[in-house]
């Protein structure tokens, strides 16, 4: 099953690259989050008394990466299933003599690959619009990152190809993802990443453990719902 | 031996009787062409027989695999073309067929894949990408595709649609070459000149039952148009 899924990924990303249909509109995307964000904060900023660009910055810094990388990355999984449906190549990959989990488990693999593309330019954007500077914190930050856009791309890969055939399936996508991820992924990596910026990474192990464990009981709901999810 | 065994299926979409215990056999080697206007549930037994669609009830063996129990080894056993030919128009032929023979699990090298496309008359197109192709090349692309893993029996649901003549003849010869061959090949079209011409045995599906079942020697083509046009009648 896993040659197949990896085989399944780096096609999908090889066509991502060649086309750039998505990444370029999810770093797109992106941009224009943390551009508004900067816009609606910049009131805040001025009033602020903190004694550096960075301590005034820091309360906003995980929540506005958190909900840059949610809405972002909602765009490249929407499209995930919808493209190899609309363009009737998810028949021919059902028709491989194989696990039709290893179509999920390659679709998360690509999907986790160009949604930390999305995470890295979201994170260098903020640096810029913000002048925030994430030094000496950086590496637990990106640990929490990792950690959190794995829970949210297992899940979230599950969704798109529960609605992929659907009548309003980009609808019936996020209503179905924002509220199983609010609690499960998103309000623990904000809490993860917060503390990993103050440099009291270890005091966020209850979130860690949470989004580890979320983690696997999405994969395993992916693996076990998967093959009843695409037949008609 | 039978091939392909269908036994009393049905395929309902809410209260809608798509396919209505349907009973069949497809001997090996045999050339079926299935017949029936539109409407009838040829799309939807061709979805089923390859195990994109769950059957209501009922059941269906292929090559020995029972597609419930077995339905990784019923699919190794069969290649599907249909009007969409399942290829990513953005990468190219060579791509295409490396990323299915890697699917398959073959370990096809670069040689074997230029005899492939020639086998299908696209070596010179090898390295463009799909989406630059015509309809008749896709469609021959699509027949590389399905034969890759040299499966025993081909399902082909409507693969003329949108073909020009030479296309039109080119899949014709290549669908003999692969009856020859000892493949076994379920067609479903609503053309009745065509599948008259090429096929074995003809069947009318009509209201999700087989209708008419006959040797293709056994009848003519006109009395078949006949017959075909009574049982188009007996659905309205």
């Amino acid at each position: 099953m896993m040659p197949q899924a990896i085989t399944i990924a780096q096609k999908d990303i090889k066509t991502e690259f060649r086309t750039r249909e998505m990444i370029f509109s999810m770093v797109v995307f992106s941009l224009l989050i943390i551009m508004a964000f900067r816009f609606a904060f910049e009131f805040y900023l001025e009033e602020s008394t903190a004694a550096t660009v960075s301590e005034e910055v820091l309360p906003l810094v995980s929540p506005i990466l958190w909900v840059t990388f949610c809405f972002a990355g909602m765009l490249g999984l929407l499209t995930s299933f919808a493209k190899e449906k609309d363009r009737g190549t998810l028949d021919g990959l059902m028709l491989v003599p194989m696990d039709r989990s290893a179509i999920y488990f390659g679709k998360v693999l690509s999907n986790f690959f160009l949604i930390l593309i999305v995470d890295i330019a979201s994170v260098v954007f903020f640096s810029l619009f913000f002048a925030f500077d994430y030094t000496g914190n950086a590496v637990p930050m990106f640990a929490v990152i990792l950690l959190g856009t794995f829970g949210f791309v297992v899940i979230g890969t599950l969704i798109s190809s529960i609605s992929v055939n659907a009548r309003g399936r980009e609808v019936l996508f996020a209503i179905l993802l924002i509220p199983l991820i609010l609690f499960t992924i998103l309000l623990p990596s904000i809490t993860a990443t917060s503390l990993a910026l103050e440099g009291r990474i270890m005091d966020a192990q209850v979130e860690l453990r949470l989004l580890g464990a979320f983690a696997v009981i999405y994969i395993a709901l992916g693996y076990l719902m998967f093959n009843f999810v695409l037949e008609e | 031996m039978s091939m392909i065994s269908i036994i009393n299926l049905q395929k309902k979409f809410g209260r809608k009787v798509i396919i209505n215990n349907l009973n069949l056999e497809v001997e090996k080697g045999d050339f079926l062409v299935l017949f029936g206007p539109n409407g009838a549930g040829k799309t939807t037994l061709i979805k089923i027989l390859s195990t994109l669609a769950r059957p209501t009830s009922g059941n269906v063996t292929i090559n020995g695999y029972d597609m419930r129990e077995k339905g990784v080894d019923l699919r190794a056993s069969i290649g599907m073309i249909s009007h969409n030919p399942f290829l990513y128009d953005d990468l190219t032929l060579y791509e295409n067929l490396k990323f299915y023979s890697r699917m398959y699990g073959l370990k096809k090298d670069e040689k074997a894949i230029k005899e492939l496309a020639d086998q299908v008359g696209l070596l010179h197109r090898l390295n463009d990408s799909v989406g630059e192709f015509s309809r008749g090349m896709k469609q021959r692309a699509a027949v590389a595709r399905a034969v890759i893993h040299d499966p025993p029996v081909l399902l082909l649901d409507e693969p003329y649609t949108g073909l020009d003549y030479r296309a039109w003849g080119m899949l014709s010869g290549m669908l003999s070459g692969f009856h020859r061959d000892g493949k076994t090949i379920l067609l479903i079209t609503h053309n009745v000149e065509l599948g008259h011409s090429i096929g074995a045995r003809l069947a009318c599906l009509v209201n999700g039952q087989v209708s008419f079942d006959c040797r293709k020697m056994d009848v003519a083509m006109e009395d078949f148009k006949i017959k075909y046009q009574q049982e188009m009648e007996a659905q309205k």
